[in-house]
C-alpha cells in the first residue's frame, strides 16, 4: 500500500527533471545528456547553499533552480548555438562532451566525497483507507475539472489563428486527460496493493506519507502545471512553441527566436536544478555519479512520453515512479530499473512515437 | 655520415638503458596505494591514505627502506572493480609492491597480481573470496567478511531475536558477510530469515526496499549496504517509525551513518568491527606518526592501522629478503609477521633485528598480524562491538567469536 505514495514521490521528482529535458528535447531537437549533470549541479549548488550560507532548504533550492537556471541559458548560448545548424548528432555529442565537462568540473569543485544534506524528510501525515481514498477522489475530480475547463478554452482557441494552434489545442486537450490518466492509474496501483500486501495487517494501519515528500509531489505536480499554463496561455508560451515546430517561420514572422530558446534553456535547467535538489533531500546525500545515475531513467520517461506533451512526459515520469515503486510487491527490487526499462521497451514496440505524443497527430493534421 | 650515426645511436639507446636500470635501483622504493578515494568508499579514502602516509614517514624516518627512501604512489580506484583494474594498469610498471586494495579490487585483480609477482597487501578487504584464493602474492590483514557474518549472526543469537530480515545491496563487500550471516544464522543457529530484500546502489529512493525489509514485525534487520545507500535507508526507518533493531555491516560503520542515527536509542543499531591494539608499543608510534604526517590524532573504524602496518611489513620483508623483487619480497612476508622469531612492534626495532640476523615476529597497531601460510589470512582478528552514543561510534567490547559458528 505504502508503495503507491513511494511511486508517486518518485514520479513527481522524475517529472520535474524530465519536463525541463523534454522541453530542450522538443524546442532544440536534441537529446540533452548533460541535463543530467545540470541536476547534479543544482542539488550541489543547493547543499552548499544550506550547509555554507546557512539558508533553508526552500530558499537555497529556489536559489540553486535560478543560478542553474542562468548557467543554462549561457551554455545554450555559448556550447549550442554556434552548432546548432550542424544538425541532431553533432547537438548530442556536445551534449556528451559538456556532460564530461561539467562532471569533471563538480568534482574539481566540490570533491569526491559524499556531501550531506542536513535535512530531515519532514513528520509524517497518516492517512486511514478511507481518507486515502477521498483524497485520490478529490484529485481525479479536480483533474476532470481542470480539464474539462482547458478543453472549453481549447474549442474556443480554435477559431484563432495564432502560432502554434495546434500545440495549444492538443496540449490543453491533454492536460485534463493526463491528470485523469494520472488519477486513474494510482487508483488501479491502489487497488493491486492494497490486495497484494495484505492492507492493514502489515507494519503500518494505513497510509503515511512525510511532509517532505507530499512537498516534493505538490511542488512537482505545481512546476509542471504552471509550465503548462505558461505554454497555453501566454505569448512567451505561443512563441516557444511556434518556435519549436518551425524556427524559421518563426522568426520570418517576427518571433524573437534568441529570446525564446534563452527561456527554454533557462526553465529546462531550473527544473533539473529543481529536481537534483529534491533527490539530494530524498537521498540525504550526493556523491558526484549522481548526474550519470539519473540520465537514462531521464531519457526513458522522455521517451515514454513522446514528444508534443508536457502533461504526456509527466504522465510518462508517473506512471514509471510507480512502476519502479509499485513492482516492488512483486518483483525483486534488484530489478527496479529492469522493470522501468522493460516498460519502456514495450512501449516502444507498440506505440514508437511514445505513450502521450501530439506530433504524429499534428502531422497529420497539418 | 652513417657510420658514425648508428654507433652514436647505440651509445645512446645503450647508455639510457644502464641509466634507467641505475635509476630503479638507487630511486625510490615505491609502494602503490590503489584505494576508492571516489565513489562508495571515499569516505574511507582520506584516512586509509593518512595511515599509509604515516608509515611512509615512519620508513624514511628510519633510514628507508635497504638504504633507499620509500615513495607512496596514490592511485583512485574509484571503489569499483573496473577502477581497480584500470587504476592497476597504471601503476603497475612503475611500483614494488601495492597496498590499499579493497575487496572489490581485490577480487578484479586476484589473478593479475600474481601472475606480475606483484606482493599485494590487503588491509580492508573483507571478500570471502580471499578466505581460499590468497596466500602467495595477496595477504589480508584485516577480519573476513567471514568473520564478520558469523560475528553478526552471534550478536542477533546472544540479543535473542528470532525472526531477522535482510535488506543488502548487491556488490561484492556488502553481500559477503551478508551471505555468511544468513548461512551461519540459518543452518548454524536455526534462526528464521523473513524478508531478503536485494538491492543495486544508486537509486535515488530505497523508500520500497525499506517498507518490504521490515514487513512482518522482524525482531530485527540486517543492513549490508555502503554509505550512500546507508544514509538513504537509515532516514527512511527514521521517518516511517519502525522500530526493529539493525545489525549493520562493516562498510556502514563511519561517521556519517552515526551522525544520521544519532537520536535513536543506544543499542537500536548492533555493529562488530575490527579494533586495534590501543595499548601496544605499536600503537603509541603508529599514533604520533599519524600526528606528524597527517596532522592530526588517528580516527578509529577506518582500516588506518591497517594501512599503516601493510607497509611496515612489505618494508620489513624487503629487508629481510635484501630486494624489492616480488618473489623475494613475497618469500618472507610469513616469517615476518608469524612466530617464532624476536617480537617486534616498531620499524626501527624490526630493521634493528634483522640487522642481527634475527628472524621477527611484527605486530602493529592494528594488533597480531599472524597470518594462515595457506591462506595469507589473519589467524584470530580483533573484533568489537560498536553502539552508537551521541553521534559516533563507541566501541562497547571486545568480544571472541564463538568457534561452534565457524564455517
Amino acid at each position: 500500500m505504502q508503495h503507491v505514495v513511494f511511486g508517486l514521490t518518485t514520479g513527481g521528482v522524475l517529472a520535474a527533471a524530465t519536463v525541463g529535458f523534454a522541453l530542450i528535447r522538443q524546442t532544440e531537437n536534441f537529446l540533452h545528456i548533460a541535463h543530467g549533470q545540470v541536476l547534479a549541479l543544482g542539488a550541489y549548488l543547493s547543499i552548499i547553499l544550506i550547509t555554507n550560507g546557512g539558508l533553508n532548504v526552500f530558499v537555497a533550492g529556489l536559489v540553486a533552480m535560478v543560478l542553474t537556471g542562468i548557467l543554462g541559458v549561457a551554455l545554450g548560448a555559448v556550447v549550442f548555438k554556434p552548432v546548432a545548424d550542424q544538425g541532431g548528432n553533432v547537438l548530442l555529442f556536445t551534449s556528451i562532451g559538456l556532460a564530461f565537462v561539467i562532471y569533471g568540473a563538480i568534482i574539481a569543485t566540490f570533491g569526491t566525497v559524499l556531501r550531506k544534506v542536513p535535512v530531515g524528510l519532514g513528520s509524517r501525515i497518516e492517512f486511514s483507507v478511507t481518507e486515502f481514498v477521498l483524497v485520490l477522489a478529490l484529485a481525479a475530480a479536480l483533474a476532470t475539472l481542470v480539464g474539462w475547463m482547458l478543453a472549453n478554452r481549447a474549442r474556443r482557441a480554435e477559431h484563432r489563428e495564432v502560432a502554434g494552434t495546434w500545440a495549444g489545442l492538443w496540449a490543453a486537450r491533454g492536460t485534463g486527460l493526463m491528470l485523469a490518466l494520472i488519477t486513474a492509474a494510482v487508483l488501479v496501483t491502489f487497488v493491486l496493493a492494497t490486495q497484494s500486501d495484505g492492507f492493514g495487517t502489515g507494519s503500518h494501519n494505513g497510509v503515511d506519507i512525510a511532509t517532505s515528500e507530499l512537498a516534493m509531489i505538490l511542488m512537482s505536480l505545481g512546476a509542471v502545471l504552471s509550465l503548462q499554463f505558461f505554454l497555453s496561455l501566454t505569448r512567451m508560451g505561443r512563441w516557444l512553441r511556434a518556435a519549436a515546430s518551425n524556427p524559421s517561420l518563426a522568426a520570418v514572422r517576427g518571433i524573437p527566436v534568441r529570446v525564446v530558446s534563452g527561456v527554454v534553456w533557462f526553465i529546462g535547467s531550473a527544473l533539473a536544478a529543481m529536481a537534483g535538489v529534491m533527490i539530494a533531500v530524498r537521498r540525504g546525500g550526493v556523491t558526484t555519479p549522481l548526474g550519470w545515475e539519473n540520465i537514462l531513467v531521464i531519457l526513458s520517461a522522455a521517451v515514454l512520453g513522446g514528444t508534443g506533451s508536457i502533461m504526456g512526459v509527466m504522465a510518462a515520469a508517473v506512471l514509471l515512479g510507480l512502476a519502479m515503486d509499485v513492482s516492488a510487491l512483486w518483483i525483486p527490487t534488484a530489478y527496479r530499473l529492469v522493470v522501468a526499462f522493460g516498460a519502456l521497451i514495450l512501449v516502444l514496440l507498440v506505440r514508437p512515437e511514445g505513450l502521450f505524443s501530439t506530433r504524429r497527430r499534428a502531422e497529420q493534421a497539418s | 655520415m652513417r657510420r658514425i650515426f648508428l654507433p652514436l645511436l647505440a651509445i645512446v639507446v645503450l647508455g639510457g638503458v644502464v641509466l634507467s636500470c641505475g635509476d630503479d635501483d638507487e630511486g625510490p622504493v615505491k609502494l602503490g596505494f590503489l584505494a576508492g578515494l571516489s565513489g562508495d568508499y571515499s569516505e574511507w579514502g582520506p584516512p586509509s591514505q593518512d595511515g599509509a602516509e604515516a608509515a611512509i614517514g615512519v620508513i624514511n624516518d628510519n633510514g628507508g627502506i635497504l638504504g633507499r627512501d620509500a615513495e607512496l604512489v596514490v592511485q583512485d580506484n574509484l571503489s569499483t572493480p573496473e577502477g581497480a583494474v584500470t587504476g592497476y594498469n597504471r601503476i603497475r610498471e612503475e611500483i614494488d609492491a601495492l597496498g590499499g586494495v579493497e575487496s572489490d579490487g581485490a577480487v578484479a585483480l586476484l589473478g593479475t597480481v600474481a601472475e606480475d609477482e606483484m606482493p599485494t597487501m590487503c588491509p580492508a578487504c573483507g571478500t570471502t573470496v580471499l578466505d581460499t584464493e590468497g596466500g602467495n602474492y595477496i595477504w589480508r590483514i584485516t577480519a573476513s567478511d567471514t568473520t564478520y557474518g558469523i560475528i553478526s549472526a552471534q550478536l542477533a543469537r546472544d540479543a535473542g531475536y528470532g525472526r531477522v530480515n535482510m535488506l543488502v545491496q548487491q556488490t561484492e563487500g556488502t553481500e559477503s558477510p551478508a551471505n555468511v550471516f544468513k548461512d551461519v544464522w540459518e543452518n548454524k543457529i536455526g534462526g528464521q530469515i523473513g524478508e531478503d530484500v536485494r538491492f543495486n546502489p544508486g537509486l535515488d529512493s530505497y523508500q520500497a526496499q525499506v517498507e518490504q525489509a521490515f514487513s512482518g514485525d522482524p525482531d530485527a534487520v540486517y543492513i549490508g549496504a555502503g554509505p550512500q545507500a546507508g544514509i538513504p535507508i537509515l532516514r527512511e526507518y527514521i521517518a516511517r517509525g519502525y522500530t526493529a533493531a539493525i545489525l549493520v555491516s562493516p562498510d556502514l560503520q563511519v561517521p556519517d551513518i552515526a551522525e544520521v542515527a544519532s537520536e535513536l536509542p543506544t543499542g537500536r543499531i548492533l555493529a562488530a568491527q575490527v579494533t586495534d591494539d590501543f595499548g601496544s608499543p605499536a600503537y603509541a608510534e603508529f599514533a604520533a606518526a599519524h600526528q606528524e604526517y597527517a596532522g592530526k590524532p588517528p580516527p578509529t573504524g577506518f582500516y588506518e592501522t591497517n594501512q599503516f602496518d601493510q607497509y611496515i611489513v612489505l618494508a620489513l620483508a624487503m629487508t629481510a629478503a635484501e630486494s624489492t623483487d616480488g618473489p623475494d619480497v613475497a618469500a618472507q612476508i610469513y616469517s615476518i609477521v608469524n612466530a617464532p622469531g624476536t617480537k617486534v612492534y616498531t620499524y626501527a626495532d624490526g630493521v634493528a633485528a634483522l640487522e642481527r640476523g634475527e628472524q621477527i615476529d611484527y605486530d602493529g597497531p592494528s594488533g597480531s598480524i599472524e597470518l594462515h601460510t595457506s591462506t595469507g589470512n589473519l589467524v584470530s582478528p580483533k573484533v568489537a562491538v560498536n553502539h552508537i552514543v551521541n553521534g559516533s561510534y563507541t566501541e562497547r567490547e571486545v568480544i571472541e567469536l564463538d568457534a561452534s559458528l565457524g564455517r
